[in-house]
């Protein structure tokens, strides 16, 4: 009987550890999607990132989707969920033209160097959809 | 009394059952330990690439007790040698260091980095060589480690756009910051790392596998019609964003990552290695990655 009772006692502490180790630490994220573009054109590749904007109080991790063919997605391959809130958004948009393997696989950088950076109040903790139009910025003063 | 021929038959061999017993066994024991060994050898990569990193910070403060500065990421913009050339002499390379020319530009500099030098290579990062189309850059590796350019994007405390040298930009090479601790021709000393400099990002890891622009580890700023970034880069993505192969970004801007689980290794300016995490809060990445912006929490 004591010969069991030995067994059984590392057998529950190596479950344990394996339950509580393997549990998830993943943050909470929300879907975001919708379309990107420059002077009314669809931006043909890129990459948009959506921050927490700490100015507003809200903090966590950033999310991202890639940007095909005007759209973007964070349920797509390579995305990754919004937190939700208030977020600074920054898109990286290349034109595609004359793409060079070398240095700029994607083509130019739409806007030359410009980067577009804007703060947006999303709600909290939904998925949500946002239309960007990068002139709003680029073009800016 | 049995002869030994007829007991060692009634004995020899063991049955299907038992054969599977101790397969079963052999299998839930090897998987169980997989995994752990695994993490083991990452736990030990991760380790060694650390200890690079602390060794170009020594060679930093080396380097500064010489000079009284830090090394610029060139002197020009033929990009003949970047800020790991100049740190050779202060990692036990100087016999490495005594082949650098100085006439022509990068190419010249191309045959020193056919030698492997494994202080600039993440173990965990399995792209040890430039991935350049150049002919004359075949088979010369590249280095894991890059130095801060600075921050792109706004400072959460006062609510302004980093610096940047909107002047020397380019459409094909992106943004060039300059709020960081390297740049052309920079000669910035401790005391203007006024944030603290275990506050301030020195060097950052970039060593996965998908990065486009691995180059050759000699190569400083190159001048194309703008400034290509070759021995630092700038930070504006999160860590570990392009990890799969697919994100955009432009030549100058290090999407920093590694093959460390959740996250990559920083160097801090006064010689301290940190794990940063993936998840980290961008506003607190930026303030790192700036040296003057006013925000002194550290990462």
């Amino acid at each position: 009987m004591l010969k069991q009772q030995w067994i059984v006692l590392p057998v529950v502490a190596m479950t344990l550890a394996v339950v509580v180790g393997c549990g998830g630490s993943d943050v909470d994220r929300y879907q975001a999607s919708g379309t990107v573009t420059y002077q009314g054109n669809p931006v043909p590749q890129g990459t948009i990132m959506f921050e927490p904007d700490t100015s507003k109080g809200n903090s966590g991790a950033a999310g991202m989707a890639m940007i095909v063919e005007g759209r973007y997605d964070t349920a797509s391959e390579g995305g990754k969920g919004i937190s939700g809130g208030p977020q600074i958004v920054t898109i990286q948009g290349f034109d595609g033209v004359d793409p060079n393997p070398e240095y700029a696989p994607y083509g130019s950088p739409i806007g030359g160097g410009k980067s577009y950076i804007k703060r947006f109040d999303f709600p909290e903790a939904q998925a949500i959809e946002q239309d960007f139009e990068m002139a709003d910025v680029v073009d800016g003063p | 009394m049995c002869r030994t021929t007829r007991c060692a038959s009634k004995r020899a061999g063991f049955t299907l059952v038992e054969l599977l017993v101790v397969i079963a066994i052999i299998g839930v024991l090897v998987g169980l330990l997989l995994p752990a060994v695994q993490a083991a050898r990452e736990a030990a990569r991760r380790m060694q690439c650390s200890n690079n990193m602390k060794q170009l910070g020594l060679a930093l403060h080396n380097y500064h007790d010489t000079f009284d500065r830090f090394p610029p990421c060139s002197l020009d913009g033929s990009g003949k040698i970047g800020i790991f050339v100049r740190l050779l002499p202060y990692m036990e390379q100087n016999n490495l260091y005594e082949q650098v020319r100085y006439d022509g530009n990068y190419v010249q500099n191309l045959p020193m980095a056919k030698v492997p030098l494994s202080t600039l290579l993440c173990p965990s990062g399995p792209e040890q060589f430039s991935v350049s189309t150049a002919s004359n850059e075949k088979d010369c590796y590249t280095t894991h480690y890059y130095g801060n350019s600075g921050p792109v994007g706004t400072n959460g405390l006062t609510n302004q756009t980093y610096a940047r040298d909107t002047s020397r930009e380019s459409t094909s090479f992106g943004e060039y910051a300059t709020d960081g601790v390297f740049q052309l021709r920079s000669n910035l000393t401790f005391a203007a790392v006024t944030d603290g400099t275990s506050n301030t990002i020195g060097i950052g890891e970039l060593s996965y596998n998908k990065y486009r622009f691995y180059r050759a580890w000699t190569r400083g700023l190159y001048w194309y019609r703008g400034v290509a970034l070759l021995s630092n880069k700038n930070h504006k993505w999160p860590i570990n964003i392009a990890k799969d192969g697919n994100f955009t970004m432009t030549f100058n801007n290090g999407a920093y990552g590694s093959h460390h689980p959740g996250g990559c290794m920083m160097g801090m300016m006064d010689g301290s290695v940190r794990f940063v995490s993936e998840t980290l809060d961008m506003t607190a990445y930026r303030a790192a990655a700036s040296r003057n912006g006013g925000e002194v929490e550290g990462l």
